[in-house]
C-alpha cells in the first residue's frame, strides 16, 4: 500500500472520528435536556405534564421512524441554510444530529426510569426541590446506565457517518464508496472496514471500562 | 401544642372510574417525645398514613398540624422547608447507590446549602453516634441491611430533625438486626428528643419501644392508647387479631392447632407487675385437681414493665372454670376471652 493510500486512510479515520465525536457531542446537548424533560414530565414522572410528554414523545418518535439514509436526503436544504453546503464533514454533522438527538433522548429516559423511586422519595421527604432531585439524584444514581447509553449511541453514530459517504459526506464511508466500490480498489474497501471495526470496538471498550470503573453498586 | 396533630384526614385514590378510600376521617394526636406506633395488616393504609404526615401524599380531606403549622397552608417552597425537620426512613433504606456512607449523609445538608466541609463533619459525627465510624468510605452495596439502615438514621439525623417517620423500618431485617435498629431509634428519642413515629404490621416491634399505639384497619383508626393498655384490654378485633398473630409467631402450623381445640373455653390471661414471678397456674391446678391446656405463653417486655401473657384451654366444667377465673382474677390477672 503506498504512502498515498495510507494519506487518504488517515484522512478519512481522522473525518471519521471528527464527525462521530462532534455528532454525539451536539445530539447529547439537544438530547439529555429532552430525555430528562420526558422522565419529569412522565405521569410517574416527579412533575408530571401529560401535554408537554405527549408533543415530546410524538415528535421522537416521528423522527425516528425515519430511516437515516431517507432523513440525509430531505435535510439537504436546511443543512445547506445550515453550514453553507451539502457535502463535506461538517455538513454531515447536521443530519447526524438530527438523527441521534431523539435516539439520544430516548436513551436519557430509559436510563433515568431506572433510578429506584424510593431513593427520590427519600430525597423528596428531605425537602428536595425537583430541580435538585434531577440533578443530585436522577443523574448521579442513572450514571452508568447514561454512560453505557452514550457507548451505545457512539457506535450507532459512527454506523450511520459511514452511511453518508453516499452522498459524497467524508470520512471512512465516503473513501469506501468513492474507491472501494466505484473503482474497485478492494484493498481500500478492506482497510475502510477494518479501521471502521477497530473504531468501533476501542468506542465500546473505552465506554464499558468507564462504565464498569464508575459504578459502586457492584 | 401537640408536635402531630391529624384533623379529619381522609385519603381517597381514583383510578380510572374506580374510588379507593385509603383513609377514612383518622384524628391523631402525637405528643412531643412519645413513640408512636401505627399498626395494621399490609394494605390497611397506615403507609399512606406517614405520608401524609409530610405531604409526600397529599390528602384528599381533613388537616396535618406540625408544631402548630398546618401543612395544607404552605408553599411548595415552604413544604420543602416544613420537611427538612421531618425526617423519614424507609423498609429498603433508600440510599443512593453511588454515593458512599459520608456522602449519603452529607446529602440532605448539602441541598440545605451547607458548606462541604462543614457537613462531612457533622457526616463523621453521625456516623459515630450510629456506631459505623469505620464505614464512612463503604458504598451501600457494600454494607448489611442493618448497616444500610444505620446509614439511613445518620442520614435522617443530619438536618436536627423535631420528627422522625419510620416506614417499616425493620421490616426487612432479621429479628437480631431489627432489635439494634429500634434500641438506637429508643436512644435517639430518648438523647435528643425526637418524637418517632413508626409505621409496622408487628405488634412486637410496637411492643419494644413504642408508648402509644394507633391501629389502622381498613383505612379507618380503631383503636388508639398507651401500648400496656391496648395490649393488656385489646378492644376492637383488629387489635386483638395482631396481638394473638403475633403472640403464635405466625407459624401456621400453631395457628391450625388452636384454632382446632374448639372444646373448653379459651381465655387470655395477663400479667402485669410481679404476678410472673409467683406459680400462679401450677398453684390453680394443684388446688383445683383439673387440668388446664396452655395453648401459648409468652413473657416479653412492654414499655418497660416485665409482662407475660398466656392463653389457657379451661375445663369444659362451667363450674370449676368460672372458680378458675376467679382465683387468677384474685391474684391481679388480667383476664379475657379468646374466640
Amino acid at each position: 500500500m503506498d504512502s498515498k493510500t495510507i494519506m487518504l486512510l488517515a484522512e478519512g479515520l481522522r473525518e471519521t472520528v471528527y464527525m462521530t465525536l462532534v455528532s454525539t457531542f451536539l445530539g447529547y446537548v439537544i438530547g439529555l435536556p429532552v430525555g430528562i424533560l420526558l422522565t419529569v414530565t412522565d405521569k410517574d414522572g416527579i412533575k408530571p405534564n401529560a401535554f408537554i410528554y405527549r408533543i415530546l414523545d410524538v415528535i421522537i418518535n416521528i423522527m425516528r421512524s425515519i430511516p437515516f439514509l431517507i432523513l440525509l436526503i430531505l435535510l439537504i436544504p436546511f443543512t445547506r441554510f445550515l453550514v453553507g453546503k451539502s457535502y463535506g464533514t461538517t455538513a454531515t454533522i447536521v443530519p447526524l444530529v438530527v438523527s441521534a438527538a431523539p435516539y439520544i433522548a430516548r436513551m436519557v429516559e430509559s436510563s433515568l426510569k431506572e433510578v429506584d423511586a424510593g431513593v427520590i422519595e427519600a430525597a423528596r421527604s428531605m425537602g428536595a426541590s425537583n430541580w435538585t432531585i434531577v440533578f443530585r439524584v436522577l443523574l448521579v444514581e442513572a450514571k452508568t446506565s447514561l454512560i453505557v447509553g452514550a457507548t451505545i449511541t457512539l457506535g450507532t453514530i459512527l454506523g450511520y457517518s459511514a452511511m453518508a459517504g453516499t452522498v459524497a459526506g467524508g470520512g471512512l464511508g465516503d473513501l469506501a464508496i468513492q474507491y472501494g466500490y466505484y473503482r474497485w480498489r478492494t484493498d481500500i474497501m478492506l482497510m475502510t472496514v477494518a479501521l471502521l471495526v477497530i473504531l468501533f470496538q476501542i468506542f465500546q471498550m473505552i465506554g464499558m471500562k468507564l462504565a464498569s470503573v464508575l459504578d459502586h453498586r457492584k | 401544642m401537640s408536635e402531630i396533630e391529624v384533623r379529619n384526614l381522609s385519603k381517597t385514590f381514583t383510578q380510572k372510574d374506580l374510588k379507593v378510600d385509603a383513609l377514612k376521617d383518622i384524628n391523631i394526636s402525637i405528643e412531643k417525645g412519645d413513640i408512636y406506633g401505627i399498626i395494621g395488616m399490609s394494605g390497611a393504609g397506615k403507609s399512606t398514613l406517614v405520608r401524609c404526615l409530610n405531604y409526600l401524599e397529599k390528602p384528599s380531606d381533613g388537616q396535618v398540624f406540625i408544631e402548630g403549622q398546618e401543612l395544607g397552608a404552605l408553599s411548595e417552597k415552604e413544604l420543602r422547608a416544613a420537611r427538612m425537620k421531618i425526617a423519614m426512613i424507609f423498609q429498603s433504606f433508600n440510599l443512593l447507590q453511588q454515593k458512599n456512607a459520608v456522602d449519603n449523609i452529607t446529602f440532605p445538608l448539602l441541598i440545605q446549602g451547607k458548606k462541604k466541609k462543614e457537613a462531612r463533619e457533622r457526616a463523621k459525627e453521625l456516623l459515630q453516634t450510629v456506631g459505623l465510624s469505620d464505614k464512612a468510605k463503604s458504598y451501600p452495596s457494600q454494607l448489611s441491611g442493618g448497616q444500610q439502615q444505620r446509614v439511613a438514621i445518620a442520614r435522617a439525623l443530619a438536618c436536627d430533625p423535631h420528627i422522625l417517620l419510620c416506614d417499616e423500618a425493620t421490616s426487612a431485617l432479621d429479628p437480631q438486626t431489627t432489635e439494634q435498629i429500634l434500641g438506637l431509634l429508643k436512644q435517639i428519642n430518648q438523647e435528643m428528643g425526637i418524637t418517632i413515629v413508626i409505621i409496622t404490621h408487628q405488634m412486637s416491634v410496637i411492643q419494644k419501644i413504642c408508648n402509644k399505639v394507633a391501629i389502622i384497619e381498613n383505612g379507618v383508626l380503631v383503636e388508639e392508647g398507651q401500648v400496656v393498655d391496648i395490649f393488656n384490654h385489646p378492644k376492637s378485633r383488629a387489635a386483638r387479631e395482631l396481638i394473638l398473630r403475633d403472640a403464635q409467631g405466625g407459624l401456621p402450623g400453631e395457628s391450625a392447632m388452636v384454632d382446632e381445640i374448639t372444646e373448653g373455653k379459651k381465655i387470655r390471661i395477663v400479667f402485669s407487675e410481679n404476678s410472673a414471678f409467683e406459680p400462679v397456674i401450677a398453684n390453680m391446678i394443684l388446688q383445683f385437681g383439673q387440668p388446664v391446656n396452655i395453648l401459648r405463653a409468652d413473657t416479653r417486655n412492654v414499655g418497660g414493665v416485665a409482662k407475660g401473657a398466656m392463653i389457657l384451654q379451661l375445663p369444659t366444667d362451667r363450674e370449676v372454670r368460672l372458680k378458675m377465673e376467679d382465683y387468677l382474677r384474685e391474684r391481679g390477672l388480667e383476664i379475657e376471652e379468646v374466640y
